[in-house]
């Protein structure tokens, strides 16, 4: 999820041919502040990752500014444990 | 700071590009979920 308006989002969703929703927060941040990853200097949310359960608990929270292997490598390993 | 493991995830009801509305109550009881928070498109990660 990001906080670019849609027609970014199509673009960048046509050039990585993804497979799963990439999320509009635009223009209200609103679960990016939900979710406390929320900056207002400058007006951008951090780089976090969260693994929601099936019950709606949060299972997995990665952070990392500079390491974006990191997140898809643990991302996927807590959920695999929770599968 | 952000949320921390065991707490309640907060209900979201976004649109995805093509407009189509996604939320968690749409996973919940069926799937796991990551969600994940990145700055803007056309940026690495």
């Amino acid at each position: 999820m990001s906080v670019d308006p849609f027609p970014s989002q199509g673009a960048f969703a046509k050039e990585l041919e993804v497979q799963f929703p990439l999320l509009s927060d635009w223009p209200s941040y609103k679960t990016a502040k939900d979710y406390q990853v929320w900056r207002e200097s400058p007006p951008l949310p951090a780089r976090v990752t969260y693994v929601i359960d099936k019950e709606g608990i949060i299972r997995g929270v990665i952070e990392s500014e500079t390491d974006m292997e990191l997140h898809s490598r643990e991302a996927l390993k807590i959920a695999k444990d929770l599968a | 700071m952000p949320l921390k493991v065991g707490d309640a995830a907060p209900e979201f009801a976004l649109r995805d590009a093509n407009r189509n509305k996604v939320s968690l109550a749409d996973f919940t009881g069926r799937k796991t979920v990551v969600l994940a928070f990145y700055i803007l498109a056309f940026t690495p990660g």
